[in-house]
């Protein structure tokens, strides 16, 4: 599977994986990820480790993740993109968005 | 298409076997035409256009050219054709396929079994045929989001001799838009977007785009201004996963400098032809535009000083991101190498390009392809602005009265921190565009009122020394210096007073602007002999010496914070 879930904590910490592809063909995938995690303050770590290549229709998705944990007050923390998927988010200037872990 | 209209075509020579073949299809509710040979059958298929064909080979399949030719002649529309024959052996039955034969019926066969092949095919052709109007609905789609592009979006853009855009839109539409216009001052602004997403709905924002910023450009806003209205349309208008990179360049020809913006694009170029050196990249600086409802507080454009030869090149990522058969990228670098190839043998674009398809063959790429050039040797568009010769002949007596009906003042003052915050010059024009119309001498207007207005913001209120212009680091060091005071202005002011007499042919306007400060050196200036050309290095000094050029008269007052000035303008 391309993208997973784990939530632990009492479901306050929700760690998302995504592997291979990030792209507009995840984007049902990677908003099931999240979509059912609503209590305030929710942290979501996203786990790019896995994931070797991204377009601007994820980082469209990744804005959606935001809106989603702003709305319950959480936050979102972009964890070890790949260098290549580093400079797509770099160009984006995403940074001034959300936190990112190298 | 409802049952009844079902048209069935049935080819057999045998008549006993046509008869007992057209009483079943026609108990289904079915239309059906006949024919006994295959050269009558292909006319029929052309004269009834049947939706499904029914081919009787009674003696075997030794000859399959009716199957093959009717196959050929409905090219991409699905028309099914069911073969009934005897008993046929793996290698027939491949060859009949090979003909285009969708399905197969051995005799002797059931009439239930030939009823439901007849269905089981007519429930493919429908799938097929839905198929192929959705196709043929996203290809008017995608037709009418280029057009929209190229007729609406980009018609207008100026300065194409020396501007050269090149783009090539991937066959599916991905929403590049490239677009150029002139500032009343004669500036150029080039802006270069990439809306997220493919296909129409990255069109969306196109023409708000393209709207704002001709808009913006032609009523003299800067560049901050004009991409600040265009972050907080698109934050309005786009839902949240989508948004617009843009890469923003002003070539200011009375400074001899670019502005530069980058909003999540590749690199900004600059490059100086003459040596091929890359005298200035441009990262982005700032996410892509309508993410956030409003700009982050620091974003301020990178300043480039501009010699005659350089050239500035902006790209999206199409252009680098292009793969070839071992899946490498075009790259940043032979973008760079094709560019300098393309400055010593004068056709940037070209080289850029054909390195491009040597690189990816005939491989077709799945993003728009979009390249800007801009020549930046500002006297090419000087010639834009200034498009005709002023009558100097008559002068004009500074104390016209007020005899004439047609006779209107306007007068405004900014101080504190709206001195900061307020560029008045828009709001001028706007008003005398609303009282006197707009026409073109409004942009020598504009070049007057942005010359008088920033000396007495820069030398006036904030006493800052034009010495510092005369590099390209004391340029930068100017503008630093001038954030810096203008932080702190008190209560210092700009007032500014224009009266306007109608004449037969035009009109008279006198501008008065008075400012706080305690005046500035302003004889160097004024007594600087006009004939005597101004070097290309030489940052200062060429603003009053153009004001002094397009009035009819221009004097300074109680040490330089009052100055008045004659502008006269005709139909």
């Amino acid at each position: 599977m391309a993208i997973a879930s784990t939530a632990v904590n009492n479901n306050k910490d929700v760690l998302i994986t995504v592997s291979d592809r990030f792209d507009f063909s995840q984007y049902k995938l990677f908003r099931d990820s999240y979509c059912d995690f609503n209590l305030a303050g929710t942290e979501f770590r996203l786990d790019l480790s896995g994931a070797n290549y991204m377009d601007s229709s994820a980082l469209g998705m990744l804005l959606l993740l935001k809106e989603h944990a702003d709305k319950i007050k959480g936050k979102i923390v972009i964890e070890r993109p790949n260098d290549s998927i580093n400079k797509i988010l770099e160009i984006a200037q995403f940074h001034h968005l959300m936190e990112i872990v190298r | 298409m409802s049952l009844v209209d079902r048209h069935v075509l049935i080819i057999d020579s045998n008549k006993e076997q046509l008869e007992r073949l057209t009483k079943i299809i026609s108990e289904e509710g079915f239309r059906v035409s006949t024919s006994v040979d295959g050269m009558q059958g292909i006319v029929k298929f052309y004269q009834d256009q049947p939706d499904l064909i029914v081919i009787d080979y009674g003696d075997g399949v030794s000859k399959l050219d009716t199957c093959q030719e009717i196959k050929a002649l409905a090219s991409d529309i699905f028309v099914p054709i069911i073969i009934v024959s005897p008993y046929l052996n793996d290698q027939e039955i491949t060859r009949c396929i090979e003909a285009g034969a969708d399905d197969i019926v051995f005799r002797p066969f059931s009439e239930a079994i030939f009823r439901s092949k007849i269905h089981s095919m007519f429930r493919i052709a429908g799938l097929y045929s839905r198929l192929y109007s959705l196709t043929a609905d996203r290809q008017n789609d995608e037709e009418l989001a280029e057009r929209l592009f190229s007729d609406v979006v980009e018609k207008g853009n100026v300065a194409e001799d020396s501007i050269k855009i090149f783009k090539r839109s991937a066959e599916t539409f991905s929403g590049d838009v490239q677009l150029t216009a002139l500032c009343p001052n004669g500036d150029i602004n080039v802006l270069l977007g990439d809306f997220t997403g493919h296909g129409l709905s990255s069109a969306i924002g196109a023409i708000p785009l393209s709207d704002t910023f001709r808009a913006m450009t032609d009523k003299g806003y800067t560049s901050l201004e004009i991409i600040k209205q265009i972050n907080r349309k698109m934050h309005r208008l786009l839902p949240t996963h989508m948004f617009l990179a843009l890469q923003m360049v002003t070539i200011s020809v009375t400074e001899g400098v670019a502005y530069i913006w980058n909003a999540g694009m590749e690199e900004v170029f600059v490059f100086d032809a003459s040596s091929g050196e890359l005298k200035k990249r441009v990262a982005s600086f700032h996410p892509p535009l309508g993410i956030t409802a409003q700009l982050m507080g620091d974003m301020k454009p990178e300043l480039v000083p501009l010699g005659a030869n350089d050239r500035i090149i902006m790209y999206s990522d199409g252009i680098v991101e292009a793969r070839n058969r071992a899946g490498d990228f075009f790259g940043e670098q032979r973008l760079i190498d094709a560019s300098r190839l393309g400055f010593v043998n004068g056709d940037v674009q070209g080289h850029i390009i054909a390195a491009l398809e040597v690189f990816c063959e005939d491989l077709q790429q799945d993003d728009d392809i979009s390249l800007v050039d801009i020549n930046c040797d500002v006297k090419l568009y000087q010639s834009l602005s200034i498009t005709k010769e002023r009558d100097r002949g008559i002068p004009i007596d500074e104390t016209i009265s007020a005899e004439d009906n047609d006779f209107w003042s306007w007068q405004m003052s900014l101080s504190g921190n709206k001195l900061a915050s307020v560029n008045p010059i828009p709001i001028i024009i706007n008003q005398i565009q609303e009282i006197e119309g707009p026409g073109e001498h409004w942009h020598e207007l504009f070049t007057v009122l942005t010359e008088l207005y920033v000396n007495a913001l820069d030398h006036g209120v904030l006493g800052l020394s034009s010495e510092l212009k005369n590099s390209p680091e004391g340029f930068a060091q100017y503008f630093v210096e001038k954030e810096a005071r203008m932080a702190s202005v008190g209560t210092a002011y700009i007032k500014i007073k224009l009266q306007h007499h109608t004449t037969p042919n035009g009109g008279i306007l006198s501008i008065m602007l008075v400012d706080s400060g305690s005046g500035f050196e302003f004889t160097p200036w004024i007594e600087n002999d006009g004939t005597q050309s101004l070097s290309n290095n030489q940052f200062s000094g060429r603003g009053i010496k153009l004001v002094r050029d397009l009035c009819q008269s221009l004097s300074y007052h109680d040490n330089g914070s009052l100055v008045k000035a004659i502008f006269r303008w005709y139909h």
